[in-house]
């Protein structure tokens, strides 16, 4: 009996103490969770932020939507002033181009007729052709006086010979064939400067035309690649 | 006016060309610059120039009217060595100054681009006395020798009007056959 009784409390104490046991377990729980009414005040202060939320969201989706609504006005009142400008700017480049095209097709004609300087230059040619032709006459002239001249120094030779035969009656004689030939030297002189001077004349002629026709030709080379870029420029405009 | 430089220029491209002119008979003849001009009054030349806004460049070709001048001229072009016409002959040579110069100008141009040139004239050999009266800036004269005699002679003259500087870089085909030889 008494041992029934010792089982019965001590039964009744374990059990006492496991029941404090989760009491205090229970109370710790407890303690970790939130109240209730916190957690309401909580939820309401959450809406009250989402609310404001999605006001501040429906007014910067109104802004926007102006804004947006701005901006497409803007757009279209640029585009038109752009188109207007393109408008403008090809209204002024068909203008410069035809101005261009103009001005080329003016070129090209004064080109065809500074092409007309090769007449020019043939002129030149002809006429310093008749120049040397008649340098080369002069000088076979003077070559046949210089002959004449040499004929008259040996005549007059002659002639001294003769005098000084004829002694005292020819002593007259001989001063004219002195003087004659002294006449025939100076002119032999003359003559082979004046033939120094036809060879000058010669080269300086010749020379001259020559740099006169080759610098032409320059011109007129000068002249057709000026032409070629006058045509190109023509073209790239007219395309 | 001219440099240095380009007075060896000039002369190079007168060698080049002439090479590049000569018929293939003439081949193996010798090119070089020779200062022997007394006896070239007696010949006749053929003149010929190339001009631009730089300068003048005269050449004056001086040969003489023997057989084997005329054999070798009428080899050049091809034509009848029989009868000798002596206008053929002068227009044979004339050919060759035409052929020889349009080289050089050819060979001027890669340099001067706005150049031109003359047609041939004849002149007396004398006028090569009077050569300095052209206001010459170079004169340089050439012999080309054929079987160790000169079969002909060219002379060079240079007229600047500005200053002139340029380099010739010398070919393959020039640097082959050897260099520039002082008679």
């Amino acid at each position: 009996m008494l041992n029934s009784l010792i089982f019965f409390v001590a039964g009744f104490l374990l059990c006492g103490l496991l029941q404090q046991l989760r009491i205090r377990k229970l109370q710790q729980r407890l303690t970790g969770m939130v109240d209730i009414a916190q957690a309401k005040a909580l939820e309401q202060d959450l809406q009250n932020v989402m609310r404001d939320m999605q006001q501040k969201i429906e007014q910067h989706e109104l802004l926007l939507e102006q804004e947006k609504l701005m901006n497409q006005e803007q757009l279209s009142q640029l585009q038109e002033e752009h188109e207007q400008l393109i408008q403008s700017l090809s209204e002024r480049n068909a203008d410069s181009n035809a101005v261009a095209v103009e001005n080329c097709e003016r070129a090209a004609d004064t080109i065809a007729r500074l092409m007309g300087l090769i007449k020019t230059f043939e002129r030149w040619h002809d006429d310093m052709g008749v120049l040397i032709k008649h340098n080369r006459e002069m000088r076979v002239k003077n070559d046949e006086f210089a002959l004449i001249v040499n004929q008259v120094i040996i005549v007059a030779l002659n002639a001294s010979i003769e005098a000084a035969r004829a002694g005292e009656h020819g002593r007259g004689f001989a001063v004219v064939a002195a003087e004659v030939r002294s006449l025939a030297q100076r002119a032999e002189k003359l003559s082979k400067s004046y033939r120094s001077n036809l060879h000058e004349s010669d080269l300086i002629t010749t020379t001259t035309f020559q740099d006169l026709q080759a610098g032409g030709k320059m011109i007129v080379g000068a002249v057709i690649g000026l032409n070629l870029v006058n045509d190109k420029t023509k073209e790239a405009l007219t395309v | 006016m001219i440099s240095p430089h380009a007075q060896e220029g000039f002369d190079l491209l007168l060698i080049r060309s002439l090479k590049a002119s000569l018929p293939s008979a003439l081949e193996h003849s010798e090119i070089g610059i020779t200062s022997d001009v007394a006896g070239l009054v007696e010949q006749e030349a053929v003149v010929l120039t190339v001009s631009s806004y730089l300068f003048r460049l005269m050449v004056m070709i001086h040969f003489k009217q023997d057989a084997t001048t005329m054999a070798y001229m009428a080899g050049m072009h091809e034509a009848g060595t029989e009868g000798h016409d002596k206008q053929v002959f002068l227009d044979a040579i004339a050919e060759y100054g035409n052929l020889f110069c349009g080289i050089l100008n050819r060979e001027l141009g890669n340099y001067f681009p706005h150049i031109g040139m003359s047609t041939p004239n004849f002149l007396d050999g004398h006028c090569l006395s009077y050569i300095q009266m052209l206001n010459c800036s170079h004169i340089q004269h050439f012999a080309v020798d054929v079987d160790g005699s000169p079969l002909f002679h060219v002379s060079l003259c240079v007229s600047a009007y500005d200053d002139l500087d340029f380099e010739v870089a010398e070919d393959e085909a020039s640097a082959s056959t050897g260099e520039l030889e002082l008679f």
